[in-house]
């Protein structure tokens, strides 16, 4: 997504899609650490936990992410 | 199943789909306005008298409570029930199908089904997921068909071009659509250099905003004023979610692996029409099939079984789509001209399925005298909703 929708406020533009874990198992979720024009169908990712966005207190949101992979983990859906 | 009595479509009526917030030389207008507008202009092709109305079903989505009691009491409350239907964007054919079978079951005679609605501005807002996958930037309408156009690009070999293509083509018949909100070609260069909005969904992939209203009278056929050209339903369909579904409003399913468990819910839902209407996909004569992002128009016929998966873009590249070729689709410029006033959508199809098949459409008319028609919607929910009306 080039701009941010309604309730999003992480960086943008974003990259959202679907990763399936070894188990079959699809998992929806924000990508990082990467460029996003990088991003291909099948490719192998990893886990991270980083900030989604700080709330209207001042909190950290955390959240779970998937990045390209260092190490063979899981892979990407599309 | 009972055996149900014959509904006949009466008379329908429209609004110019358009932005009515009185700006830019736009009239301004409130969205139970377009609701009663639509509904007069189908009394009066229908040649009925409102207090012939037993029972209407109101598909709106974005309105207050009371969406279809605002707009009937600016025309005049009898006492008539009305139900009011939010299925998103297939809630005018939700409503279409209750008034249906309010009609063949025998509760009711003359029955009214419309749609309207006054868009909010921006990307289609969906209250249909947990706060918290909005907060993660999840089920952005342009974005789930990105996802889904990404898979069906690798699948099929489908192109950014062939998506293109479909806006070109709706829009060209758009220009021959007095009500439709944009009335203007669009040339291919034009499509692929819009602005990006999803990769690869760009700005002219995506159908625009739009306030309007649709109403469709039904009725038992020895209701009917006038004996001519008597367009029937011949089927009206209906399925909600399908377990394992990936997003909300595309027809996606389960790209394949372990989790691919039911069929897609647009090729459950034309299943379950063909089975009703007694008809397949080689008996229909013109179609009004759900781009509401422009690749979904090619991956809708295919599962509507009209071709097979990956063959669309090539038909749609040698014109079987077009308004002279094989297979009409989307002969008033489809959601790509019409814009998409979330409650009218749907029952808009079916007018132009219903004007189609008695030959009223002028310039955009389909040729070789079309008999047997076919509507598709989606909504977020998820929601297939099928139409067939036959002469």
């Amino acid at each position: 997504m080039q701009k941010p929708p309604e309730f999003y406020r992480g960086p943008v533009p974003y990259a959202e899609g679907f990763v399936e874990l070894p188990e079959g198992v699809r998992v929806q979720t924000l990508f990082t650490d990467c460029n996003l024009d990088d991003l291909r169908v099948s490719m192998d990712v990893e886990l991270v936990i980083e900030k989604l966005h700080e709330d209207e207190e001042g909190n950290e949101i955390v959240t779970f992410k998937f990045r390209p992979a260092t190490s063979n983990k899981g892979r990407s859906g599309g | 199943m009972r055996r149900l009595r014959e509904v006949a479509i009466a008379g329908v009526g429209l609004t110019r789909f358009d932005v009515y917030d009185g700006e830019k030389g736009h009239a301004s207008k409130e969205g139970y306005e377009l609701g009663m507008e639509a509904i007069l202009k189908a009394l009066q092709d229908a040649n009925m008298e409102w207090k012939h109305i037993q029972a209407a079903f109101c598909g709106t989505v974005y309105q207050n409570t009371g969406s279809g009691h605002q707009a009937i009491d600016q025309i005049g409350m009898t006492g008539l029930p009305i139900v009011n239907v939010e299925n998103a964007c297939s809630s005018g054919a939700s409503a279409f199908r209750l008034a249906y079978q309010s009609i063949a079951t025998e509760l009711y005679d003359i029955v009214l089904a419309f749609g309207y609605e006054k868009m909010p501005r921006g990307f289609i807002r969906s209250t249909a997921w947990p706060l918290w996958q909005r907060q993660m930037g999840f089920n952005v309408q342009p974005a789930n068909y990105a996802k889904e156009a990404v898979r069906y690009m690798k699948e099929t070999g489908a192109t950014e071009e062939d998506f293109a293509r479909v806006t070109v083509k709706n829009r060209k018949n758009g220009a021959l659509n007095t009500y439709a909100r944009f009335q203007k070609e669009v040339t291919l260069d034009e499509v692929l250099s819009s602005r990006m909005i999803a990769k690869p969904m760009r700005l002219l992939h995506c159908c625009p905003l739009a306030d309007g209203g649709a109403a469709i009278i039904l009725c038992s056929r020895n209701k009917l004023k006038s004996r001519s050209k008597v367009v029937t339903v011949a089927a009206s369909v209906l399925n909600s979610g399908i377990y394992g579904s990936e997003t909300g409003g595309t027809g996606s399913t389960g790209g394949g692996g372990s989790v691919r468990i039911h069929n897609d819910i647009v090729e459950l839902s034309a299943k379950e029409a063909w089975k009703v209407s007694g008809y397949g996909p080689e008996d229909i004569d013109v179609v009004e099939a759900y781009d509401t992002m422009a690749p979904g128009e090619l991956w809708d016929l295919e599962k509507l079984g009209f071709c097979k998966k990956g063959e669309a873009p090539h038909l749609l590249g040698e014109g079987a789509f077009d308004i002279n070729g094989r297979l009409p689709v989307n002969t008033d410029g489809g959601l790509m001209s019409r814009g998409h006033p979330l409650g009218a959508t749907a029952a808009a199809q079916i007018i132009e399925i219903y004007k189609q098949l008695r030959g009223e459409e002028g310039p955009r008319q389909a040729p070789g005298n079309p008999k047997v028609g076919l509507a598709h919607c989606m909504g977020t929910g998820s929601n297939s909703v099928i139409t067939i009306l036959k002469r």
